[in-house]
């Protein structure tokens, strides 16, 4: 009931707040979306319980960090919580610690059928997710404190996507552990959320990719805030279906055959996670095909990125078809799926490395 | 449908090979690519131009015609299922579904009836009294349509923009793509397009102060006039930067007149204006012939400065003793962003203009060269800069020449006068020879100025290379090392003592001399060009923008939102069909069925069952 209260109380505290004290700042749009903003976290409080408690640490130490940072990025220098904990940097540093743990534990609960250390696990990966979230905030709060006019949301590069990427991921694996009530999929979904991690761990350090940039003009909108998070809500859950058609492949290795879930719940959760990524892959192409139309004067211009979308979409549709329409189920969905995830990964990444185009704002 | 998949999958590989061949460059470069053998053949299949090939858009075409005939074939079938109820069922024949339940309940056919209307149920009475018929999830039929309905309207409304319609004119001989490089007024009528063309995505590039009410349409190597229903004038264009020099908005102060008024607007990235259905958009910018005021120095002092007034795209010449040189400019930069290094930290900053040129030489091969006005700071130094690279393709190599106290050229003026005046150079030597205590014949001494100035003269003539090469013709291998370390002294010093009025008046600083010795030293790859320096400049942009006309775009956005309702509809509503027999006063049997059963619906059904058992 207090976690409730207190749950409705913040997100009614952020909204109020920020529209009180930053509306001068927004066009009517992001005032709109910071709007609408307040009802849908809070029912995706009331549709995901766990979310409530997430969304209040996630508050809590934001407000702490900006409380200590006191509107002087030099803090996070001098300051030693915002040195080692607080600062957007360390938050991130922190996630990247807590996934590779969470990853750990879940194995070592496969291997030794421990209950303890796959609770261990799901706990790790909470953990990350909040400081991984908190660091988005405080890095959102930090940009401004570089210069008003450098300030922006932190989903803009490479780097902070893919911050994002695992954020997302996690939560949607989190949410499907709790529904399916099994934790048996966590060595597997943890495997991909690692390879990301990593790739931040190289990007930071080997290309100082970390640091916080203004935005080139044509990223100056506020389409940016719901293109880019609806179509990482795909990207996650189309990762998460393609890690579970790998373990529901590995089924009848002798070896693994005890540590898995059901077929029959992995079968499902394999097409759950591909529909709901595919609704909001869908919508995410079509608001980028509204942004283009503004920013590039053509809602569809056979940009690669864009093609490349169409690609995957027409991936996923066709998957679709074949299970609801045709009934299609077993090993070919599933294969399709892992195969899926390498056209996906090639239209995140493979477009921005490979081939040029006007999407060219994620470059190694 | 089994040709409609194989016609999506043909769409679908030819999309990833337009992703992967660049579109629409200038066909030169797919020459280059590809070669004489294999271009005229993917010129065939207009793989240059894969999304405008008429090929493509008869595929799409195909495809929504058969989408079209597969909704009209359906749709009639789903609608009368939606109306219709499933018929009733014998107890015996729905035993055998999957969810079938027998239960026990206190609640009266009615009160189930009731709980099924609130669980979003429709029910059919039937005659026979004990029996229930129920269904409910017709949206997920409904989706089908939705989703066939909205790839058919936004395929209309994209083929409704697309270049269609020109097509059909040009196979027809009424339209012609023009190639040559012509004045808009003198562009043939049949390469032109009026006013009243429904849909196009046209350019327009306007220098400062110049205006326009034509655009440029580019199709394959060639282009088309769009005429305009009203005229643009751009009054400036310009660029506002963040603190750290990145660009942070490119903005256009246009006019637009029609039919005598005047409207003004300023378009950014983000913000287009549209007027009459005509949306304007700020798409790139480039030089538009700054006004630029250059002196020329030589690097090796054969000819005086030159003065030089001149525009970017502007062709120049000028006369030495020799020859006529001819070069013209290609780009003006008022900002230039660098990573430079400062405390340890890298840091982006502005460094001032740049100007880019294209150089001949005596056999007209081009040379590009790209010169930074200010001297650029470089471990607590200052060098002026320019690149040079003989193609494209390669990365500019830099001579690098120092700056002075005052951070001017004049020291290096200076340096270059004096090293290369005989005069000094054999008085230096002769205080070089005095000094050296050692030399005590006048044998020894001679001798040792002759070598001297022979050493300096190799270096004059072609810089350290040229030191070098003498060194490995002349010297023993396991002496070159130790030879060349006391040449390069021996050059030094003259250096030095050559410009010792730089030194007196403090005109230069610790290591100007190396560094200057090195610059002259790399003049030798720099080529045939003068150095520039860019005494004064006026700033003209010119400014690319982007006219779209697209009425298919609404019916894009509508095709859009059906989609999504549909796909919605078709994974989310669940399809429930229901049957319900009362078998004795207090004991029920209830199956349920769905097109599709998975968890979710197995779970569904022991819940709404449990609803049936529940005590009031």
């Amino acid at each position: 009931m207090i976690l409730n209260v207190l749950f409705i109380l913040s997100i009614l505290f952020s909204g109020i707040y920020s529209f009180i004290n930053f509306r001068e700042f927004m066009d009517a749009y992001e005032v709109a979306i910071l709007v609408f903003s307040v009802p849908v976290f809070i029912w995706l409080g009331y549709f995901w319980s766990s979310f409530r408690k997430l969304f209040l640490a996630i508050f809590f130490l934001t407000i702490v960090a900006v409380m200590i940072f006191q509107n002087d990025l030099q803090m996070q220098e001098t300051n030693f919580f915002l040195r080692y904990f607080l600062s957007s940097q360390s938050m991130i540093m922190w996630m990247t610690f807590f996934f590779p743990l969470s990853l750990a534990s879940y194995l070592y609960s496969s291997i030794k059928s421990n209950q303890f250390s796959a609770n261990l696990g799901s706990n790790f990966s909470w953990i990350a997710l909040t400081t991984g979230f908190t660091g988005l905030m405080v890095r959102w709060y930090e940009s401004y404190l570089i210069s008003p006019d450098v300030g922006h949301i932190p989903i803009s590069n490479l780097y902070e996507v893919f911050v994002l990427f695992c954020l997302i991921t996690g939560a949607m694996y989190l949410y499907y552990e709790q529904k399916s009530q099994t934790k048996k999929l966590g060595s597997f979904v943890l495997i991909i959320i690692n390879a990301a991690v990593a790739f931040i761990l190289w990007y930071t350090f080997a290309k100082n990719a970390d640091a916080i940039q203004p935005l080139v003009p044509a990223l100056q909108s506020y389409w940016m805030k719901i293109h880019v998070p609806t179509n990482f809500i795909g990207y996650g859950a189309f990762s998460i279906s393609a890690m579970i058609a790998v373990a529901y492949l590995l089924r009848n290795q002798s070896l693994i055959k005890n540590i898995l879930p059901s077929e029959y719940v992995m079968e499902d959760l394999m097409y759950k996670s591909i529909a709901i990524g595919f609704i909001f892959f869908t919508i995410a192409t079509i608001l980028g095909a509204i942004w283009a139309a503004e920013a590039w004067g053509g809602y569809w211009s056979w940009d690669p990125k864009e093609t490349w979308a169409l690609i995957v979409w027409l991936n996923y549709a066709a998957w679709l078809h074949l299970r609801l329409v045709k009934g299609l189920r077993g090993d070919i969905l599933a294969w399709w799926s892992v195969i899926g995830l390498l056209i996906t990964t090639f239209a995140f990444i493979g477009v921005n490395l490979f081939l040029s185009g006007l999407h060219s704002y994620g470059e190694l | 449908m089994r040709f409609a998949i194989t016609m999506l999958s043909v769409v679908a590989i030819a999309s990833i090979i337009g992703t992967v061949v660049k579109q629409s460059e200038p066909y030169n470069n797919y020459l280059v690519q590809f070669g004489q053998f294999w271009f005229p053949i993917f010129e065939v299949f207009d793989v240059y131009n894969i999304y405008q090939a008429f090929w493509f858009l008869i595929i799409l075409l195909f495809l929504v015609v058969s989408t079209s005939l597969c909704v009209s074939r359906n749709s009639p079938k789903i609608i009368k299922d939606i109306s219709r109820f499933q018929g009733s069922l014998s107890h015996s024949s729905f035993k055998k579904f999957k969810n079938y339940y027998e239960f026990s309940s206190d609640k009266s056919l009615n009160a189930l009836t009731e709980i099924l209307n609130k669980a979003g149920f429709r029910i059919k009475a039937s005659k026979d009294k004990d029996i229930l018929v129920a269904k409910k999830g017709d949206l997920q039929k409904l989706g089908y349509i939705f989703t066939h309905l909205a790839i058919i309207v936004i395929s209309i409304g994209g083929i409704l923009d697309g270049n269609l319609y020109f097509k059909l004119q040009e196979s027809f001989g009424f339209k012609k793509i023009e190639s040559r490089n012509l004045k808009f007024s003198e562009v043939p009528a049949e390469s032109q397009l009026d006013i009243d063309n429904f849909s196009y995505r046209a350019t327009l590039l306007l220098n400062e102060q110049e205006k326009n009410n034509k655009a440029l349409l580019r199709i394959k190597d060639g282009y088309l006039v769009q005429h305009l229903p009203f005229e643009i004038k751009l009054d400036k264009f310009h660029i506002e930067h963040y603190s750290t020099g990145q660009p942070k908005a490119f903005l256009s102060d246009i006019k637009i007149r029609k039919d005598g008024q005047e409207f003004t607007e300023t378009i950014s990235v983000n913000k287009p204006f549209t007027m009459d259905g005509i949306t304007i958009y700020q798409s790139d910018f480039q030089d538009g012939g700054s006004r630029l005021d250059l002196t020329l120095m030589d690097l090796f002092n054969r000819y005086q400065p030159i003065n030089l007034s001149s525009e970017v795209y502007k062709q120049n010449s000028f006369n030495t003793d020799q020859q006529e040189y001819v070069f013209e400019f290609d780009d003006f930069r008022e900002f230039n962003i660098f990573q430079i290094e400062k405390d340890g930290k890298l840091k982006t900053q502005n460094i001032g203009p740049s100007v880019v040129y294209k150089f001949r030489n005596a056999s007209g091969q081009a040379v590009e060269y790209q010169t930074y006005q200010n001297p650029v700071p470089e471990n607590e130094k200052f060098f002026f800069m320019s690149g040079v690279r003989e193609d494209l393709q390669s990365e500019l190599k830099f001579l690098r020449i120092p700056a002075d106290s005052d951070l001017s050229l004049q020291g290096y003026q200076t340096f270059l006068k004096n090293i290369r005046s005989e005069e000094l150079l054999l008085k230096n030597i002769n205080i070089l020879a005095d000094q050296a205590s050692s030399l005590n014949s006048v044998e020894a001494k001679e001798n040792f100025k002759k070598n001297t100035q022979d050493i300096f003269n190799v270096y004059l003539n072609s810089g350290y290379s040229g030191l070098a090469a003498m060194i490995e013709d002349t010297v023993a291998l396991e002496n070159q090392e130790s030879v060349a370390d006391s040449y390069i002294k021996i050059i030094y010093f003259l250096a030095e003592s050559m410009n010792q009025q730089l030194i007196i008046n403090n005109t230069v600083e610790n290591d100007f001399f190396q560094d200057a010795l090195n610059a002259y030293s790399d003049s030798f790859f720099y080529g045939d060009s003068p150095f520039l320096i860019l005494n004064e400049y006026e700033k003209i942009y010119a400014s690319g923008m982007q006219l779209t006309k697209d009425p298919g775009k609404i019916w894009v956005y509508i095709g859009s939102l059906f989609l999504v309702i549909g796909i919605f509809c078709m994974i989310y509503v669940q399809e429930v069909r229901l049957w319900l027999i009362r078998k004795s006063p207090r004991s029920y049997a209830v199956a349920m069925a769905s097109n599709r059963e998975h968890i979710d619906f197995d779970n569904y059904c022991k819940n709404l069952t449990e609803k049936f058992k529940a005590k009031e």
